[in-house]
């Protein structure tokens, strides 16, 4: 397993609705260039109450915030197997704009429907 | 004439059936016929309020059987050039008039006035309704030239008005009218009249006073009555009344119809057209517009359908005064007006010049002129007498040596003027014109008459002193500038179409519109006619739009609104550099205008100036020769080196080492990205070359490759070969020098002199003609250049060989004496560049302003060059980028807050008072203009401070309180009351007395990153370092080019990686709500924007941050030729390593197989780093299976040699990372 970074304390913003993010996590991202060279690094993704609300695999860390403010030593061995379950889904399944999504948006913007 | 073939002379009975008896025996039995004469008509350049085109206009008057047809603009007589020469051109007989604003009172009160109550001014814009219109500032007037006298006055009151007169619009007065009525027939006019206002607000004495002293001023026989009737309840209201004027005072009613337009089915297309002036969009019940119907150039049948019934007879009023105006010819006869230069007794200008030429020539020529220059001075001297512009060139020639006696940076000639050793004598330009083979008859041909015409470059700075001389030397009221006159184009139609009908979301259907329209071409857009129609060359390209059009209603609704506007007159502008000289007072002679600043502006375009025998001079400004200036001056300072551009030789060999090099950024004409590869490829190695490339770097030559045909040729990598065999010897002396390939228009005309016999007249006119590609004419042509070189001996295959080579050549062939002109220009700056780049860098980044972009570029350039760019330091720097040594150091007025007061301020305080010698003695000795919190602020941030040794978080943390310490001292000190410190400045510690004394500077300072950041925010740029410095392997890893060279090289579309850093994320939220955003992102040398829509934003916006480096995926987009990418995908580059070390080298790193690895290993590896100990960083990158790790070793820097490679060889299972 990649390094994972997790960060949920100070001040983290959702972009998306300007809520309140749960947390981050850095996780490995790669994107491969027309000439076939691999960019890889790593990538943020927040959680946001409302944002992931749909998000079945985030469910879990939801959940746990619900009840905690916060992961503290006590807790952490309860939000683990939550987390690891919802960074597995991401690393398996990493939110991304498809080229289909990017040709529709184009294709809209370029109408003036955006 | 034609207006016999109208009329039939009739005998009025007088039992006629007129309600207004008047109107009969005011015709006094002359003319009437079934013909009427539009008399109230408004061309487009009543802007944005007339939709009538001039020729389609008079087109229609002539289809129409109209003898003539009058032109009354609103406030203005712009047309009326135009529309006499195409009346003329139409057989109509044009009538010249005006739809005047006269001002309610005074045309020097410039305030609104009201004659009636309250509650009875309109509330409609156009105030047509109620009381004085224009909301009190004007009255209409409708007034004809009767003549050419009548017309001059009608010159006369539209300028003065504007002159004058001018609150909300050119209003001309009672008074004003009085002085200047001869000539002039004048009418009651429209409903906004001030007879008609005062018998709309029930004031019937006031509106016969009104009628009556028009009248006097006028005369009787030249004051109308005029009616109008476009079922406006408001004309029928106060029609009576009218009436009971005119029958009181005797006064000849007169129908016309408010035409704006030229037919009736325009009436859609004007209606949007006020909504464009207006701003207001067709749902808009509120919306500016004519009420009623009817306003287009209506038939004979038509008007007189209603007036003949309405008011019987009324309507032959109009043919009687078609028939009364007279010729306008003297007005627009050809009549020599170029300013006269002084003679004195017995003297004439021919003599004069012949003198001048004489007493500057061996100024040029200290050792004499050869007998082939002098046998060149006569034949000129003799062309130019006999064509009459000797004065042309007196006026010229005192013109630009005042300027260069005034240390003014004039071009060295542009154009075709550089072609004329007299210009060169008389210091006109700088190029001897048969040294470089330029040819007087490509200026000036005796065998076509045209005026010439020399276009003068100055330094941009100092264009002003020259107008100003040019106004003192011969008059305020002889010279103009010059309008022009902005129209609809096809994007702009579209778009103002597209928000007229949908309002704001009109603009991204315009936008989708827009951009499928084909490419422009030499910047001008398909117009919309020619997407249509299958004849025009451009219609197979308009595929896209016109299937866009026909597929999509609403698109094509858009598109057949925007037919209706492009092309209309939208506004009146000023001609970047072009001035109107005259012998005479320009009001006698043309209409002018007074923009708001107080420039004087013609009121016709300068075509139509110089139809009239004005002259017309084109003063550009040139940043480039204020670059020039600037390092000229800069070399005098800092090496005592007088540098005078005109007498340097072509031959430097620094300069052509720079050229061939490519490194030509802010070379004159030499800077573009392609330019730079075509002189590497040419590797230029004389001034020839030079006006070459300028030559050929053109869409036409460039088609043909010949570009780089001259590249290959000059460098022996092509045979030379000539057109053809045969004429090896005889082109060897015209096409030599460019290696047998034709580049220039001279070289046609040379040709065709000393091949085929042809005059140089001659040659000219062939090479025009040849450009044109009239086939008949090219045909004759051919004729006579086959005999004549056939006649020379030479054969028929050669002939038609060289005349297939020249034909379509001459198309776009290029004039040398512009190239050779412009090429100097260039070899100057090249020179300078290559021989004092810290000066002409300086100069340079001075020149571009506030353009950070191009700054940016600049001060990549500078890094490139090895030339340091310093942060501006109170000290050192001046108001502009100056160079210090090798270093350019920034000028303390391009950072933020700081403005040119402040810096003469400090200027003079350290001139005054000794250098400063820390921040309080700052604070000691400026002015208290320059103590003021947010200027500190940004001189702290900006840097300006840093040479005192403080860290700019200390100088932040205590400078409000510093401020606040001396403020109130300095102003009892600027009282004269006592010295701040009661030091003596030489310590920088305040004395104790000081109340700064107590300010502490800590040690502690900014983060890199802020650092920089605030850096930026003073000086738009970064200067003392980049964020991104030492991390260019980083990005190039990751995006192969930097971002200037993606624009450069200019990729299509495609899917594309950049890398940068963030500078800005600006957030939107799109229709549905969704937030997308524009992120800035920037690398070293430039900025580019990437565009992230709301999915693409919702999935990476965690990574969107200011002031992270990052790569990202997109697709290329471009827009009005600007590039942007749409952002698909993000990764966050990691370049804390090059912010440890900026600017530094790249790390060494050693790969590591952890499998590998052991004590064995780890000794030998050790013995190797310590035994090559440099200043290297090292790097382990430790890799186990997949996984690896790069680690910075912190106690073994390197001296990367070939023995520590070679020792490193040798160790098991380490290897050098590349």
């Amino acid at each position: 397993m990649p390094e994972i970074q997790v960060e949920s304390t100070g001040d983290l913003t959702c972009h998306r609705c300007a809520g309140p993010l749960v947390l981050t996590v850095r996780v490995p991202h790669s994107f491969t260039r027309a000439d076939g060279h691999v960019v890889s690094g790593q990538r943020a993704v927040g959680l946001c109450v409302r944002c992931d609300r749909d998000d079945v695999a985030a469910a879990g860390v939801l959940a746990f915030f619900t009840v905690y403010e916060e992961i503290t030593e006590d807790t952490v061995h309860d939000v683990g197997p939550v987390l690891m379950e919802w960074i597995n889904h991401l690393v398996a399944h990493p939110p991304a704009c498809t080229d289909t999504d990017l040709d529709e948006e184009v294709r809209r913007w370029q109408a003036g429907e955006l | 004439m034609q207006l016999e073939r109208h009329l039939k002379i009739i005998f009025e009975s007088p039992g006629h059936r007129l309600r207004y008896g008047s109107v009969a025996s005011r015709l006094q039995g002359r003319v009437v016929s079934d013909s009427f004469v539009h008399l109230h008509v408004h061309t487009e350049y009543s802007m944005l309020d007339g939709a009538a085109k001039v020729g389609p206009l008079l087109a229609e008057a002539a289809r129409l059987g109209m003898p003539a047809v009058a032109m009354t603009d609103h406030g203005n007589m712009y047309a009326s050039a135009e529309f006499y020469r195409k009346a003329m051109s139409a057989g109509v007989k044009p009538i010249i008039g005006i739809e005047a604003y006269v001002a309610p009172a005074s045309r020097y009160h410039k305030k609104p006035v009201f004659w009636g109550q309250l509650h009875q001014r309109s509330t409609d814009e156009s105030g047509m309704g109620g009381d004085v219109a224009g909301a009190g500032a004007f009255l209409h007037m409708t007034m004809l030239s009767e003549n050419a006298t009548g017309l001059r006055n009608l010159f006369r009151l539209s300028s003065l008005a504007s002159f004058e007169g001018a609150y909300r619009k050119p209003r001309m007065d009672r008074d004003l009218i009085a002085q200047h009525a001869a000539g002039i027939i004048a009418t009651t006019g429209c409903p906004s009249g001030e007879v008609q206002t005062r018998l709309r607000l029930g004031q019937t004495e006031q509106a016969l006073q009104a009628a009556s002293d028009y009248r006097d001023i006028f005369g009787p026989d030249n004051f109308f009555l005029e009616l109008m009737d476009h079922e406006l309840p408001i004309e029928r209201s106060i029609r009576e009344g009218l009436l009971d004027v005119g029958r009181k005072l005797g006064l000849t009613p007169l129908p016309t119809n408010d035409s704006h337009y030229v037919t009736q089915d325009q009436a859609a297309a004007h209606e949007v057209l006020l909504c464009v002036q207006s701003g207001k969009t067709m749902d808009d019940p509120n919306r500016f517009k004519l009420e009623g119907e009817g306003y287009y150039l209506k038939s004979a049948e038509e008007m007189r359908g209603y007036w003949d019934k309405e008011l019987p007879g009324a309507a032959d009023a109009t043919l009687l005064i078609a028939e009364r105006v007279g010729s306008y010819a003297e007005v627009y006869a050809e009549v020599d007006r170029m300013p006269r230069f002084p003679l004195a007794e017995g003297e004439t200008e021919d003599l004069l010049l012949r003198r001048e030429v004489e007493q500057y020539a061996p100024e040029r020529f200290p050792d004499g002129m050869a007998q082939h220059y002098l046998d060149r001075v006569e034949h000129e001297l003799g062309v130019i007498s006999e064509m009459g512009f000797p004065g042309y060139f007196l006026v010229v020639g005192d013109l630009v040596r005042w300027a260069k006696r005034q240390k003014i940076s004039v071009g060295p000639g542009r154009g075709s003027a550089t072609g004329s050793l007299v210009a060169y004598i008389l210091q006109i330009t700088d190029l001897d014109p048969i040294g470089h083979s330029l040819i007087f008859e490509r200026f000036l041909n005796p065998e076509r008459v045209s005026p010439p015409d020399i276009d003068l470059d100055f330094d941009e700075r100092r264009r002003g002193e020259v107008m100003q001389y040019t106004v003192n030397k011969w008059g305020a009221a002889n010279i103009a500038q010059v309008i022009t006159f902005g129209t609809i184009k096809t994007k702009a139609a579209i778009k103002d179409a597209a928000r007229v009908l949908h309002g704001q979301p009109g603009f991204s259907i315009a936008d989708r519109i827009t951009k499928a329209l084909p490419p422009a071409v030499a910047a001008e857009d398909i117009p919309l006619y020619g997407i249509f129609d299958p004849k025009h060359p451009r219609y197979t390209e308009a595929t896209e739009v016109r299937s866009l059009s026909e597929t999509d209603p609403q698109v094509g609704k858009i598109m057949d609104t925007a037919r209706g506007l492009e092309g209309l007159v939208r506004n009146a502008g000023v001609h970047a550099c072009a001035v109107i000289m005259s012998s005479q007072p320009l009001l006698d002679v043309i209409p002018l205008w007074m923009r708001d600043d107080g420039s004087i502006i013609s009121g016709w375009d300068y075509p139509s100036c110089e139809d009239i025998g004005l002259l017309k001079m084109d003063f550009l400004g040139l940043r480039t020769l204020t670059v020039i200036s600037d390092t000229v001056e800069a070399v005098k300072t800092n090496h005592g080196r007088e540098i005078d551009t005109a007498t340097l030789e072509l031959d430097d060999e620094a300069t052509y080492k720079l050229l061939s090099s490519g490194h030509t950024l802010g070379v004159f004409q030499l800077d573009g990205a392609a330019m730079r590869s075509l002189l590497r490829a040419l590797a230029p190695t004389h001034f020839g070359d030079i006006a070459a490339v300028l030559a050929l770097y053109r869409p036409g030559p460039m088609a043909a490759n010949a570009h780089l045909n001259y590249a290959e040729r000059s460098n022996s990598r092509q045979a030379i070969a000539p057109i053809h065999p045969e004429l090896s010897d005889a082109l060897e002396p015209i096409l030599g020098e460019t290696y047998h390939l034709l580049v220039y228009q001279e070289q046609v005309m040379a040709i065709a002199q000393q091949l085929a016999g042809y005059s140089l007249g001659g040659a000219d006119l062939l090479r025009r003609a040849m450009g044109k590609k009239k086939k008949e004419i090219i045909e004759k042509e051919f004729q006579r250049f086959r005999d004549g070189m056939m006649g020379r001996g030479f054969s028929s295959q050669a002939t038609q060989t060289l005349w297939d080579v020249m034909l379509p050549f001459a198309g776009y062939a290029f004039n040398k004496s512009h190239t050779a002109g412009y090429g100097l220009v260039s070899y100057w700056t090249a020179y300078l560049k290559a021989n004092y780049p810290t000066e002409f860098m300086a100069a340079q980044l001075t020149s571009i302003g506030d353009n950070k972009d191009t700054s940016a570029i600049y001060l990549a350039e500078c890094r490139r060059m090895g030339i340091k760019v310093l942060p501006p330091d109170v000290n050192d720097s001046g108001l502009r980028f100056a160079a210090v040594g090798r270093d350019v150091r920034f000028g303390l007025g391009a950072v933020r807050n700081v403005g040119a007061n402040v810096v003469a301020s400090i200027i003079k305080a350290r001139e005054a008072k000794g250098r400063f010698i820390s921040f309080t003695d700052f604070l000691d000795k400026v002015d208290l203009v320059c103590c003021n919190k947010r200027t500190i602020e940004s001189l702290i941030k900006a840097g300006a401070f840093d040479s005192f040794g403080y860290t700019r978080q200390s100088l932040i943390m205590v400078h409000e309180e510093a401020v606040d310490a001396v403020t109130g001292l300095k102003r009892e000190q600027e009282r004269g009351q006592y010295d701040l410190f009661g030091g003596d400045g030489s310590s920088p510690a305040p004395p104790e007395s000081s109340p700064l004394a107590h300010l502490k500077f800590g040690p502690q300072e900014y983060p890199r990153k802020q650092l920089l950041a605030y850096e930026r925010e003073m000086l738009g740029l970064y200067v003392s370092a980049h964020p991104l410095d030492g991390a260019e392997r980083i990005l190039r890893k990751h995006a192969p080019k930097p971002l200037a060279a993606l624009m450069d090289e200019a990729p299509t579309e495609g899917e594309i990686v950049v890398g940068g850093m963030i500078v800005s994320v600006d957030k939107r939220v799109n229709k549905n709500g969704e937030p997308w955003a524009i992120v800035t992102l920037e690398d070293l040398d430039a900025s580019m924007e990437v565009l992230f829509f709301a999915k693409s934003y919702a999935v990476l916006s965690e990574d969107l941050i200011p002031d992270t480096a990052v790569a990202i995926q997109g697709r290329v987009n471009w827009r009005d030729d600007k590039m942007s990418v749409f952002g698909s995908a993000v990764i966050p580059l990691d370049i804390s390593d090059a912010e440890k070390n900026p600017g530094g080298a790249p790390p060494f790193v050693l790969r590591v197989e952890a499998s590998q690895l052991d004590s064995e290993v780890a000794v030998e590896l050790r013995s190797a780093l310590v035994a090559n100990k440099g200043d290297t960083r090292l790097h382990i990158l430790l890799c186990h299976g997949a996984r690896k790790t790069e680690i910075a070793i912190e106690d073994y820097p390197v001296k990367v040699s070939s023995a520590l490679l070679g020792e490193l060889k040798s160790i098991r299972g380490i290897t050098v990372a590349l």
